[in-house]
Protein backbone atom coordinates (compact mmCIF):
# COMPACT_ATOMS: atom_id res chain seq x y z
CA UNK A 1 0.00 0.00 0.00
CA UNK A 2 2.70 2.09 0.86
CA UNK A 3 4.50 1.35 -2.14
CA UNK A 4 1.56 2.29 -4.15
CA UNK A 5 0.67 5.40 -2.39
CA UNK A 6 4.29 6.19 -3.39
CA UNK A 7 4.05 6.08 -6.93
CA UNK A 8 0.95 7.72 -7.18
CA UNK A 9 2.49 10.86 -5.19
CA UNK A 10 5.73 10.92 -8.11
CA UNK A 11 3.01 10.61 -10.91
CA UNK A 12 1.21 13.41 -9.78
CA UNK A 13 4.79 15.81 -9.35
CA UNK A 14 5.54 14.50 -12.44
CA UNK A 15 2.32 15.72 -13.93
CA UNK A 16 2.42 18.99 -12.36
CA UNK A 17 6.02 19.24 -13.63
CA UNK A 18 5.02 18.89 -17.54
CA UNK A 19 2.41 20.90 -16.48
CA UNK A 20 4.15 23.89 -16.24
CA UNK A 21 6.78 23.11 -18.51
CA UNK A 22 4.05 23.10 -21.17
CA UNK A 23 3.47 26.52 -20.25
CA UNK A 24 6.97 27.04 -22.36
CA UNK A 25 7.43 27.06 -26.18
CA UNK A 26 9.78 25.15 -27.36
CA UNK A 27 10.21 26.20 -30.81
CA UNK A 28 13.54 26.37 -31.58
CA UNK A 29 13.56 27.90 -34.86
CA UNK A 30 17.08 25.66 -35.93
CA UNK A 31 16.10 25.57 -39.49
CA UNK A 32 15.47 28.80 -39.90
CA UNK A 33 18.65 30.02 -38.52
CA UNK A 34 20.78 27.41 -40.04
CA UNK A 35 19.15 28.60 -43.54
CA UNK A 36 19.62 32.30 -43.12
CA UNK A 37 23.27 31.55 -42.16
CA UNK A 38 24.24 28.54 -45.11
CA UNK A 39 22.46 31.75 -47.33
CA UNK A 40 25.15 34.02 -46.10
CA UNK A 41 28.52 31.99 -47.03
CA UNK A 42 30.23 33.45 -49.49
CA UNK A 43 29.86 31.98 -52.84
CA UNK A 44 33.04 29.40 -53.54
CA UNK A 45 34.92 31.38 -56.66
CA UNK A 46 34.60 34.34 -54.20
CA UNK A 47 36.50 32.66 -51.30
CA UNK A 48 39.08 31.64 -53.81
CA UNK A 49 39.99 35.38 -54.93
CA UNK A 50 40.25 36.08 -51.33
CA UNK A 51 42.64 33.01 -49.95
CA UNK A 52 44.93 33.60 -53.83
CA UNK A 53 45.32 36.92 -53.90
CA UNK A 54 46.48 38.30 -50.24
CA UNK A 55 49.19 35.78 -50.78
CA UNK A 56 50.29 36.73 -53.96
CA UNK A 57 50.69 40.43 -52.59
CA UNK A 58 52.83 38.85 -49.84
CA UNK A 59 55.12 37.28 -52.39
CA UNK A 60 55.17 40.07 -54.84
CA UNK A 61 56.02 42.72 -52.36
CA UNK A 62 59.16 40.13 -50.49
CA UNK A 63 60.41 40.28 -54.02
CA UNK A 64 60.53 44.19 -53.93
CA UNK A 65 63.50 46.61 -52.83
CA UNK A 66 62.02 49.43 -53.12
CA UNK A 67 59.18 48.90 -50.41
CA UNK A 68 60.42 46.12 -48.15
CA UNK A 69 58.92 44.40 -45.68
CA UNK A 70 59.95 42.62 -43.03
CA UNK A 71 58.90 39.27 -41.55
CA UNK A 72 56.23 38.34 -40.41
CA UNK A 73 55.45 40.34 -44.14
CA UNK A 74 51.77 40.34 -44.07
CA UNK A 75 48.59 38.94 -42.19
CA UNK A 76 45.01 38.75 -43.03
CA UNK A 77 43.00 41.13 -41.30
CA UNK A 78 39.13 42.52 -41.10
CA UNK A 79 36.12 40.49 -41.14
CA UNK A 80 37.20 38.09 -44.11
CA UNK A 81 40.34 37.10 -42.01
CA UNK A 82 37.82 36.44 -38.86
CA UNK A 83 35.05 34.59 -41.13
CA UNK A 84 32.15 37.26 -40.02
CA UNK A 85 31.66 38.57 -43.72
CA UNK A 86 28.72 38.40 -44.81
CA UNK A 87 27.41 37.59 -48.39
CA UNK A 88 29.76 37.86 -51.03
CA UNK A 89 33.48 38.92 -50.23
CA UNK A 90 34.14 41.66 -51.91
CA UNK A 91 36.68 43.51 -50.28
CA UNK A 92 39.63 41.87 -48.40
CA UNK A 93 41.90 43.69 -45.57
CA UNK A 94 46.17 42.91 -45.52
CA UNK A 95 48.27 44.31 -43.11
CA UNK A 96 52.37 44.61 -45.15
CA UNK A 97 55.14 44.73 -42.03
CA UNK A 98 56.95 48.23 -43.35
CA UNK A 99 60.60 48.05 -42.50
CA UNK A 100 60.52 51.55 -41.34
CA UNK A 101 60.15 53.86 -38.20
CA UNK A 102 57.41 55.92 -37.07
CA UNK A 103 59.17 59.45 -38.24
CA UNK A 104 58.57 58.74 -41.87
CA UNK A 105 55.60 60.36 -42.47
CA UNK A 106 52.05 57.55 -43.26
CA UNK A 107 51.72 59.86 -46.40
CA UNK A 108 55.18 59.16 -47.77
CA UNK A 109 55.25 55.40 -47.08
CA UNK A 110 51.19 54.92 -48.26
CA UNK A 111 52.91 56.58 -51.61
CA UNK A 112 55.72 54.62 -51.66
CA UNK A 113 53.66 51.09 -51.61
CA UNK A 114 50.93 52.90 -53.98
CA UNK A 115 53.99 53.34 -56.64
CA UNK A 116 55.58 49.83 -55.56
CA UNK A 117 51.71 47.62 -55.61
CA UNK A 118 51.04 49.93 -59.57
CA UNK A 119 53.05 47.06 -60.95
CA UNK A 120 51.36 44.39 -58.60
CA UNK A 121 49.17 43.29 -61.67
CA UNK A 122 52.49 42.57 -63.88
CA UNK A 123 53.02 39.97 -61.65
CA UNK A 124 50.14 38.25 -61.33
CA UNK A 125 49.38 37.05 -65.04
CA UNK A 126 45.73 36.16 -66.12
CA UNK A 127 44.43 38.68 -63.11
CA UNK A 128 43.23 41.24 -65.74
CA UNK A 129 43.04 44.62 -65.06
CA UNK A 130 43.52 46.16 -61.65
CA UNK A 131 43.25 50.13 -60.65
CA UNK A 132 45.79 51.33 -57.82
CA UNK A 133 44.24 54.44 -55.50
CA UNK A 134 45.66 55.49 -52.64
CA UNK A 135 44.09 56.97 -49.31
CA UNK A 136 44.78 58.25 -46.22
CA UNK A 137 45.74 54.78 -44.53
CA UNK A 138 45.55 52.20 -47.16
CA UNK A 139 46.37 51.17 -50.48
CA UNK A 140 43.36 50.08 -52.26
CA UNK A 141 43.88 47.91 -55.03
CA UNK A 142 40.91 46.82 -57.21
CA UNK A 143 40.53 43.98 -59.68
CA UNK A 144 38.40 44.39 -62.14
CA UNK A 145 37.64 41.10 -63.64
CA UNK A 146 36.91 39.66 -60.20
CA UNK A 147 35.22 42.37 -59.07
CA UNK A 148 37.41 42.46 -56.17
CA UNK A 149 39.30 45.08 -53.25
CA UNK A 150 42.11 44.28 -51.61
CA UNK A 151 43.06 47.24 -49.22
CA UNK A 152 46.65 47.21 -48.35
CA UNK A 153 47.70 48.75 -44.99
CA UNK A 154 51.22 49.69 -43.51
CA UNK A 155 51.77 48.66 -40.34
CA UNK A 156 55.18 49.29 -38.46
CA UNK A 157 55.82 47.03 -35.81
CA UNK A 158 57.87 48.34 -32.96
CA UNK A 159 57.62 45.68 -30.53
CA UNK A 160 56.67 42.60 -32.48
CA UNK A 161 53.33 41.23 -33.70
CA UNK A 162 51.75 40.15 -30.91
CA UNK A 163 51.47 43.47 -29.45
CA UNK A 164 49.58 46.35 -30.97
CA UNK A 165 51.39 48.02 -33.99
CA UNK A 166 51.07 51.39 -36.07
CA UNK A 167 49.11 52.64 -38.51
CA UNK A 168 48.52 55.50 -40.82
CA UNK A 169 45.64 57.32 -39.07
CA UNK A 170 42.52 57.56 -41.31
CA UNK A 171 42.12 61.59 -39.94
CA UNK A 172 45.52 63.29 -39.77
CA UNK A 173 48.27 61.80 -41.27
CA UNK A 174 49.83 60.17 -37.86
CA UNK A 175 50.69 56.67 -37.05
CA UNK A 176 48.04 55.61 -34.72
CA UNK A 177 48.29 52.23 -32.17
CA UNK A 178 46.24 49.50 -33.77
CA UNK A 179 45.86 45.29 -32.89
CA UNK A 180 44.03 43.97 -35.91
CA UNK A 181 46.41 41.37 -36.17
CA UNK A 182 45.95 40.46 -32.40
CA UNK A 183 41.79 41.03 -32.85
CA UNK A 184 41.77 37.93 -34.78
CA UNK A 185 43.56 36.04 -32.92
CA UNK A 186 41.43 37.15 -29.47
CA UNK A 187 38.29 37.20 -31.68
CA UNK A 188 38.83 33.08 -32.70
CA UNK A 189 39.62 32.43 -29.00
CA UNK A 190 37.10 34.80 -27.78
CA UNK A 191 34.18 32.44 -30.25
CA UNK A 192 35.57 29.43 -28.92
CA UNK A 193 35.23 29.66 -25.33
CA UNK A 194 31.89 30.77 -26.14
CA UNK A 195 30.44 27.73 -27.57
CA UNK A 196 31.29 29.13 -31.45
CA UNK A 197 28.17 31.55 -31.06
CA UNK A 198 30.25 34.67 -31.14
CA UNK A 199 30.63 34.39 -34.81
CA UNK A 200 27.33 33.36 -36.85
CA UNK A 201 25.66 36.03 -33.89
CA UNK A 202 28.24 38.82 -35.09
CA UNK A 203 27.08 37.85 -38.96
CA UNK A 204 23.20 37.90 -38.04
CA UNK A 205 23.01 40.95 -36.73
CA UNK A 206 25.60 42.26 -39.40
CA UNK A 207 22.88 40.66 -42.24
CA UNK A 208 19.82 42.03 -39.61
CA UNK A 209 21.49 45.56 -40.07
CA UNK A 210 22.19 45.29 -44.10
CA UNK A 211 18.57 44.11 -44.39
CA UNK A 212 16.67 46.84 -42.16
CA UNK A 213 18.81 50.10 -42.77
CA UNK A 214 20.01 50.99 -46.01
CA UNK A 215 21.88 54.29 -45.38
CA UNK A 216 23.02 55.90 -41.84
CA UNK A 217 23.89 52.59 -41.33
CA UNK A 218 26.67 51.49 -38.02
CA UNK A 219 29.84 50.54 -39.04
CA UNK A 220 30.50 46.70 -39.24
CA UNK A 221 33.25 46.44 -36.40
CA UNK A 222 31.36 48.89 -34.20
CA UNK A 223 28.36 45.67 -34.11
CA UNK A 224 31.39 43.33 -33.54
CA UNK A 225 32.88 45.58 -30.62
CA UNK A 226 29.13 45.63 -28.87
CA UNK A 227 28.50 41.74 -29.25
CA UNK A 228 31.84 41.02 -27.66
CA UNK A 229 30.85 43.57 -24.80
CA UNK A 230 28.03 42.08 -24.22
CA UNK A 231 29.33 38.81 -24.17
CA UNK A 232 31.53 40.32 -21.50
CA UNK A 233 29.11 41.94 -19.42
CA UNK A 234 27.33 38.62 -19.36
CA UNK A 235 24.09 40.03 -20.74
CA UNK A 236 24.36 37.34 -23.32
CA UNK A 237 24.94 33.33 -22.56
CA UNK A 238 26.50 31.47 -25.06
CA UNK A 239 24.51 28.12 -23.94
CA UNK A 240 21.04 29.59 -25.41
CA UNK A 241 20.23 28.56 -29.37
CA UNK A 242 20.97 31.10 -31.66
CA UNK A 243 17.28 32.10 -31.90
CA UNK A 244 17.35 32.89 -28.36
CA UNK A 245 20.65 34.62 -28.31
CA UNK A 246 19.64 36.87 -31.22
CA UNK A 247 16.75 38.15 -29.45
CA UNK A 248 18.61 38.65 -26.47
CA UNK A 249 21.09 40.41 -28.65
CA UNK A 250 19.05 43.10 -29.90
CA UNK A 251 17.02 43.69 -26.56
CA UNK A 252 20.09 44.09 -24.60
CA UNK A 253 21.53 46.68 -27.77
CA UNK A 254 18.01 47.99 -26.57
CA UNK A 255 19.14 48.36 -23.12
CA UNK A 256 22.22 49.56 -23.18
CA UNK A 257 21.83 52.26 -25.54
CA UNK A 258 18.43 53.19 -24.12
CA UNK A 259 19.82 56.01 -21.82
CA UNK A 260 21.40 57.80 -24.41
CA UNK A 261 17.72 58.75 -26.51
CA UNK A 262 17.09 61.34 -23.90
CA UNK A 263 20.70 62.81 -24.19
CA UNK A 264 22.27 64.45 -27.33
CA UNK A 265 25.28 62.39 -27.43
CA UNK A 266 25.81 59.44 -28.65
CA UNK A 267 26.90 56.16 -26.76
CA UNK A 268 30.63 55.12 -26.75
CA UNK A 269 31.84 51.47 -28.43
CA UNK A 270 34.84 50.40 -26.77
CA UNK A 271 37.70 48.53 -28.64
CA UNK A 272 37.49 44.89 -27.76
CA UNK A 273 41.85 45.21 -27.82
CA UNK A 274 42.88 48.93 -27.34
CA UNK A 275 39.41 50.00 -25.17
CA UNK A 276 39.22 53.42 -26.93
CA UNK A 277 36.27 54.67 -28.05
CA UNK A 278 35.52 53.33 -31.95
CA UNK A 279 32.69 55.14 -32.94
CA UNK A 280 33.61 59.20 -31.60
CA UNK A 281 32.25 59.90 -35.10
CA UNK A 282 29.03 58.27 -34.77
CA UNK A 283 26.52 61.01 -36.22
CA UNK A 284 22.94 61.50 -33.68
CA UNK A 285 20.53 61.03 -37.01
CA UNK A 286 22.16 57.66 -37.51
CA UNK A 287 22.49 56.09 -33.91
CA UNK A 288 18.11 57.22 -33.58
CA UNK A 289 17.35 55.45 -36.82
CA UNK A 290 19.30 52.67 -35.26
CA UNK A 291 17.38 52.48 -32.19
CA UNK A 292 14.35 52.38 -33.99
CA UNK A 293 14.79 49.54 -36.12
CA UNK A 294 16.62 48.09 -33.15
CA UNK A 295 13.28 48.53 -31.03
CA UNK A 296 10.99 47.43 -33.90
CA UNK A 297 13.03 44.17 -33.89
CA UNK A 298 13.75 43.38 -30.36
CA UNK A 299 9.95 43.44 -29.81
CA UNK A 300 9.20 41.02 -32.95
CA UNK A 301 12.01 38.92 -32.31
CA UNK A 302 10.16 38.10 -28.79
CA UNK A 303 7.18 37.44 -30.10
CA UNK A 304 9.53 34.62 -32.51
CA UNK A 305 10.54 33.08 -29.00
CA UNK A 306 7.04 33.09 -27.47
CA UNK A 307 4.90 31.33 -30.68
CA UNK A 308 3.45 27.83 -30.30
CA UNK A 309 4.60 26.67 -33.76
CA UNK A 310 7.94 26.84 -36.12
CA UNK A 311 5.65 28.00 -38.72
CA UNK A 312 4.49 31.01 -36.33
CA UNK A 313 8.18 31.91 -35.34
CA UNK A 314 9.67 31.39 -39.12
CA UNK A 315 7.29 33.86 -40.44
CA UNK A 316 8.32 36.48 -37.33
CA UNK A 317 11.82 35.75 -37.77
CA UNK A 318 11.18 35.87 -41.88
CA UNK A 319 9.63 39.73 -40.71
CA UNK A 320 12.87 40.94 -38.27
CA UNK A 321 15.66 39.43 -41.36
CA UNK A 322 13.13 41.43 -44.29
CA UNK A 323 13.38 37.76 -45.82
CA UNK A 324 10.69 36.77 -48.49
CA UNK A 325 8.11 34.58 -46.82
CA UNK A 326 8.75 31.04 -48.53
CA UNK A 327 6.48 28.00 -47.87
CA UNK A 328 8.26 25.94 -45.22
CA UNK A 329 10.56 23.47 -46.43
CA UNK A 330 11.77 20.90 -44.67
CA UNK A 331 13.99 19.89 -47.78
CA UNK A 332 15.99 22.67 -47.08
CA UNK A 333 19.83 21.61 -47.77
CA UNK A 334 21.15 22.26 -44.45
CA UNK A 335 18.56 20.10 -43.18
CA UNK A 336 18.55 17.35 -45.84
CA UNK A 337 22.22 16.82 -44.98
CA UNK A 338 21.48 16.74 -41.48
CA UNK A 339 19.02 14.25 -41.88
CA UNK A 340 21.40 11.94 -43.46
CA UNK A 341 23.81 11.93 -41.23
CA UNK A 342 23.00 8.86 -38.65
CA UNK A 343 24.51 7.22 -35.61
CA UNK A 344 26.88 4.36 -36.94
CA UNK A 345 28.06 6.97 -39.77
CA UNK A 346 28.37 9.99 -37.95
CA UNK A 347 31.16 11.51 -36.11
CA UNK A 348 30.71 13.23 -32.70
CA UNK A 349 33.63 15.87 -31.16
CA UNK A 350 34.10 16.32 -27.62
CA UNK A 351 31.73 19.43 -27.80
CA UNK A 352 29.48 16.66 -29.13
CA UNK A 353 29.29 17.96 -32.31
CA UNK A 354 27.70 16.13 -35.13
CA UNK A 355 29.16 15.78 -38.89
CA UNK A 356 29.32 13.58 -41.14
CA UNK A 357 33.12 13.72 -41.85
CA UNK A 358 35.50 13.46 -39.28
CA UNK A 359 36.26 17.41 -38.14
CA UNK A 360 39.96 18.49 -39.04
CA UNK A 361 40.53 20.83 -36.17
CA UNK A 362 39.07 18.10 -33.15
CA UNK A 363 39.58 15.28 -31.97
CA UNK A 364 36.12 13.12 -32.41
CA UNK A 365 34.82 9.53 -32.24
CA UNK A 366 32.68 7.69 -35.08
CA UNK A 367 29.57 6.52 -33.66
CA UNK A 368 28.39 3.26 -33.79
CA UNK A 369 24.93 2.48 -34.78
CA UNK A 370 21.88 2.65 -31.92
CA UNK A 371 17.96 2.70 -32.93
CA UNK A 372 15.94 5.04 -30.69
CA UNK A 373 13.53 3.21 -28.49
CA UNK A 374 11.65 4.63 -25.47
CA UNK A 375 7.94 4.65 -24.26
CA UNK B 1 30.90 -13.07 -24.11
CA UNK B 2 33.46 -10.73 -22.65
CA UNK B 3 33.70 -9.34 -19.25
CA UNK B 4 32.66 -5.63 -18.32
CA UNK B 5 34.85 -3.18 -18.37
CA UNK B 6 35.43 -1.39 -15.33
CA UNK B 7 34.45 2.03 -13.73
CA UNK B 8 37.38 3.16 -13.67
CA UNK B 9 38.48 2.15 -17.23
CA UNK B 10 34.84 3.56 -18.70
CA UNK B 11 35.52 6.74 -16.56
CA UNK B 12 39.18 7.36 -18.19
CA UNK B 13 37.99 6.75 -21.74
CA UNK B 14 35.07 8.82 -20.93
CA UNK B 15 37.39 11.61 -20.06
CA UNK B 16 39.66 11.18 -22.67
CA UNK B 17 37.34 11.10 -25.45
CA UNK B 18 35.05 14.27 -23.68
CA UNK B 19 37.37 16.03 -21.68
CA UNK B 20 34.50 18.61 -20.63
CA UNK B 21 32.81 15.64 -18.84
CA UNK B 22 33.51 15.74 -14.82
CA UNK B 23 33.18 12.77 -12.04
CA UNK B 24 30.51 13.48 -9.71
CA UNK B 25 30.92 10.03 -8.12
CA UNK B 26 33.14 7.61 -9.04
CA UNK B 27 33.40 3.64 -7.36
CA UNK B 28 33.04 0.53 -7.86
CA UNK B 29 29.92 -0.91 -9.63
CA UNK B 30 28.64 2.87 -10.09
CA UNK B 31 29.88 6.49 -11.24
CA UNK B 32 27.96 9.71 -12.02
CA UNK B 33 29.37 12.10 -14.79
CA UNK B 34 28.24 15.35 -15.50
CA UNK B 35 29.22 17.39 -18.85
CA UNK B 36 27.92 19.39 -21.77
CA UNK B 37 27.12 18.55 -25.43
CA UNK B 38 26.08 21.00 -28.34
CA UNK B 39 25.11 18.62 -31.68
CA UNK B 40 25.51 22.03 -33.92
CA UNK B 41 27.06 25.81 -33.59
CA UNK B 42 23.82 27.04 -33.45
CA UNK B 43 22.41 24.58 -30.56
CA UNK B 44 21.63 25.28 -27.41
CA UNK B 45 24.33 23.78 -24.67
CA UNK B 46 22.64 20.74 -23.28
CA UNK B 47 23.93 19.72 -19.79
CA UNK B 48 23.43 16.04 -19.29
CA UNK B 49 23.60 14.09 -16.61
CA UNK B 50 25.35 9.77 -17.11
CA UNK B 51 24.82 7.82 -14.39
CA UNK B 52 26.12 4.12 -14.43
CA UNK B 53 25.30 1.74 -11.76
CA UNK B 54 25.44 -1.92 -11.90
CA UNK B 55 26.81 -2.02 -15.40
CA UNK B 56 23.31 0.17 -16.65
CA UNK B 57 23.68 3.56 -18.36
CA UNK B 58 21.07 6.28 -17.72
CA UNK B 59 21.36 9.60 -19.55
CA UNK B 60 19.10 12.87 -18.35
CA UNK B 61 19.19 16.18 -19.58
CA UNK B 62 19.62 18.89 -16.61
CA UNK B 63 19.72 21.55 -18.82
CA UNK B 64 17.18 23.24 -20.54
CA UNK B 65 14.23 21.42 -20.01
CA UNK B 66 13.05 18.77 -22.26
CA UNK B 67 9.45 19.54 -23.77
CA UNK B 68 6.60 17.24 -22.37
CA UNK B 69 6.24 14.21 -23.76
CA UNK B 70 9.27 14.25 -26.10
CA UNK B 71 9.81 10.99 -28.13
CA UNK B 72 12.26 8.55 -26.87
CA UNK B 73 11.94 8.72 -23.58
CA UNK B 74 11.60 7.00 -20.54
CA UNK B 75 9.14 7.33 -17.62
CA UNK B 76 11.92 8.78 -15.15
CA UNK B 77 12.54 11.03 -18.11
CA UNK B 78 16.01 9.60 -18.31
CA UNK B 79 16.77 9.39 -22.43
CA UNK B 80 16.13 5.70 -24.87
CA UNK B 81 19.50 5.57 -26.49
CA UNK B 82 19.21 2.20 -27.62
CA UNK B 83 16.87 -1.02 -28.05
CA UNK B 84 17.72 -3.39 -25.84
CA UNK B 85 16.76 -5.96 -28.16
CA UNK B 86 19.66 -4.48 -30.80
CA UNK B 87 22.12 -5.92 -28.23
CA UNK B 88 23.80 -2.39 -29.12
CA UNK B 89 24.58 -1.43 -25.60
CA UNK B 90 26.52 -4.14 -23.20
CA UNK B 91 28.59 -4.06 -20.77
CA UNK B 92 31.72 -4.70 -22.89
CA UNK B 93 30.62 -0.91 -24.62
CA UNK B 94 33.14 1.50 -24.04
CA UNK B 95 30.45 4.71 -22.45
CA UNK B 96 32.76 7.03 -24.55
CA UNK B 97 31.63 5.25 -27.83
CA UNK B 98 28.30 4.63 -27.14
CA UNK B 99 25.86 6.08 -25.01
CA UNK B 100 27.78 9.48 -24.71
CA UNK B 101 27.90 9.83 -28.79
CA UNK B 102 24.28 8.36 -28.90
CA UNK B 103 22.65 11.59 -26.60
CA UNK B 104 24.61 14.15 -28.70
CA UNK B 105 22.70 12.18 -31.62
CA UNK B 106 19.61 11.99 -29.38
CA UNK B 107 19.81 15.70 -29.25
CA UNK B 108 20.37 16.91 -32.39
CA UNK B 109 17.21 14.60 -33.64
CA UNK B 110 15.36 16.25 -30.51
CA UNK B 111 15.89 19.72 -31.58
CA UNK B 112 14.91 18.84 -35.20
CA UNK B 113 11.72 17.17 -33.41
CA UNK B 114 10.92 20.14 -31.82
CA UNK B 115 10.72 22.51 -35.22
CA UNK B 116 9.03 19.92 -37.53
CA UNK B 117 7.50 17.24 -35.26
CA UNK B 118 9.39 14.34 -36.91
CA UNK B 119 12.24 12.23 -35.24
CA UNK B 120 14.21 11.56 -38.05
CA UNK B 121 16.59 9.72 -36.02
CA UNK B 122 16.20 5.36 -36.80
CA UNK B 123 14.06 4.03 -34.16
CA UNK B 124 13.21 0.86 -32.69
CA UNK B 125 9.69 -0.76 -34.00
CA UNK B 126 7.69 0.20 -31.55
CA UNK B 127 4.06 2.03 -30.71
CA UNK B 128 3.53 5.09 -29.16
CA UNK B 129 5.73 7.20 -31.25
CA UNK B 130 4.06 10.40 -30.67
CA UNK B 131 4.85 13.46 -32.07
CA UNK B 132 4.21 17.23 -29.99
Amino acid sequence: MVIVHRLAIETDEVKRRDFMLNEKTFVTSGEFFAELLDSLQPPAERLEAAQKIPGNVREFLKTRSDFKTIFPYSHLVGSYARHTSVGDIKDVDILVYYDGTLQEKPRDVINCLRNTLSEFPEFIKGIGRAEVSSSRRSVHVYFESKDFHLDVVPAICTDGTENPIFVPDREDGTWIKSHPYGYVEFFSHFNERHHDKVRPLVRLIKHWRDMNMEIMKPKSYWLEAVVIALFQEKKLNSRDSLAVLFANLLSAIRERFQAYLAETSVPPIPDPMLGNNIAPNWERSHFETFMRRVDESANKAALALRAQTSEQARLIWQDVFVTAPSRKSWNSQPFKQIAQILPGTGFVNTLGRISDTRPASMPSVLSKPTRFHGE
Amino acid sequence: MGSAIPVAVQHNLLLHRFPFFRAKALRTGYAEWIGDLQPSEISAVYSIKVVYVKNLPKVWVLSPDLKPRAPHLYKDRSLCLYWPQDGSWTPECILADTIVPWTAFWLYYYEIWLDTNKWVGPESPHKNLQGA
